[in-house]
């Protein structure tokens, strides 16, 4: 059985745990506290084979029942911004939970991935297009959660950003949906 | 009134926050798909009803799950089963009225209330769009000399303001096939106001 050594607070090893939990891939978990610096690690009996979020995906989408197909082309662009995205927001992320006296927590970089994340979702809504990665929920969707769901965190004022709000609630209904530290499970 | 939300974005099930002008409200809407807008601040310990869920066809709060009902009153509170809540126990509700695709409160009581525009039938929400300037940039730049709206034979384009130099900008349509384009003009009105901004 393939395991995933993940760290609870770390927002990569939770969009690893989603996209397994979301895609019916068995796994079992372990903490393993250096993930919360380089993220999250898969591997098996035989040892560890995948490093980071963005080796996790790709190898969750080789598996023989998951029926994503790996982003190309465009979405390939969007998957590669979702990943950069979610490594800037950790970051941010990090600094806003650690400060020893609160400290305006939304850069100017947060805001820019708030802006551009919700023109990404409003457009896919305007195309008909349910979800960032197409008809179905998918690697690109995944990798952009925890930005999304865990954006209280840094205080951003989410009546800016309906489409975001909307994903949110949408992700949260899907069958499979798990939560981390700061994305409650009650809705 | 002010335009404070498309239709679309206050689905059932819901719960949104929306500011304006430093009066911060909740909008949910019920079973019977009549949106209510309340003062975003529970009446129990004034945590933000905007953190929510709807249960029963009530918005209940997050922090100790006070329920409240379509009039804003308390219905239930769960540390206190067996107890009928008092009807003094409401929350702070506002008029709400969803005209041309969009959610328009009142926010002031009385005459001087700016009017909805007279759009009738049916209208296609594209979306609302943050854009940092402010209001009255926005007014100047779209010749909007006051009130809230602006409606031509096909375009409804509507304003409020969330927070000091950021405009909320809410777009609906009467031709569901021109959302698109819509959306892309929307864009570009952001792209040069905030390019003359900066
Ligand atoms: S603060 Fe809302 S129920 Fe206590």
């Amino acid at each position: 059985m393939l395991s995933l050594n993940g760290w609870v607070m770390d927002e990569r090893s939770y969009a690893a745990r989603l996209a397994a939990s979301l895609l019916a891939i068995p796994l079992t978990i372990q903490t393993d506290r250096r993930a919360e610096i380089f993220g999250p690690t898969l591997g098996d009996d035989e040892g560890v084979y995948c490093v980071g979020l963005y080796e996790i995906l790709r190898h969750f989408s080789r598996l023989p029942d998951v029926e994503r197909a790996w982003p190309e082309g465009e979405a390939r662009h969007a998957l590669e911004w979702a990943l950069e995205a979610l490594e800037s927001f950790s970051q941010a992320r990090r600094q806003a939970l650690g400060a020893t006296l609160p400290e305006k927590a939304e850069t100017d970089d947060v805001t820019l991935i708030f802006r551009v994340l919700e023109d990404r979702l409003s457009h896919a809504y305007l195309n008909g297009q349910e979800w960032l990665s197409g008809v179905s929920v998918g690697f690109i969707d995944i990798a952009v959660f925890p930005i999304a769901g865990l954006a209280r965190d840094l205080g951003i004022a989410m009546d800016l950003y309906p489409a975001i709000r909307r994903f949110v609630r949408k992700v949260r209904q899907l069958p499979g949906f798990v939560t981390m530290p700061g994305i409650a499970a009650c809705h | 009134m002010i335009p404070v939300a498309l239709s679309m974005d206050v689905a059932f099930g819901d719960v949104v926050p929306v500011r304006h002008e430093g009066q911060e409200l909740v909008l949910w809407r019920d079973e019977e798909g009549v949106v209510h807008g309340w003062e975003d601040r529970c009446p129990h310990r004034g945590v933000r009803l905007s953190l929510g869920f709807i249960r029963n066809n009530r918005l209940a709060c997050l922090y100790h799950g006070w329920q409240f009902d379509h009039e804003g009153r308390c219905r239930a509170i769960p540390a206190h089963p067996a107890l009928n809540p008092p009807s003094t126990i409401r929350t702070q509700s506002f008029h709400v009225e969803e005209k041309a695709g969009l959610i328009w409160v009142a926010l002031d009581s009385g005459e001087n209330r700016p009017l909805i525009p007279p759009a009738e039938g049916t209208w296609h929400g594209v979306r609302s769009l943050a854009i940092r300037v402010t209001l009255s940039e926005l007014r100047e730049a779209l010749v909007l000399e006051k009130g809230q709206w602006r409606l031509s034979s096909d375009r409804l384009l509507a304003l409020h303001s969330p927070e000091e130099g950021v405009t909320m900008v809410h777009l609906a349509v009467r031709d569901a096939s021109t959302r698109l384009k819509a959306a892309e003009w929307l864009l570009s009105l952001r792209d040069s106001m905030e390019e003359i901004r900066c």
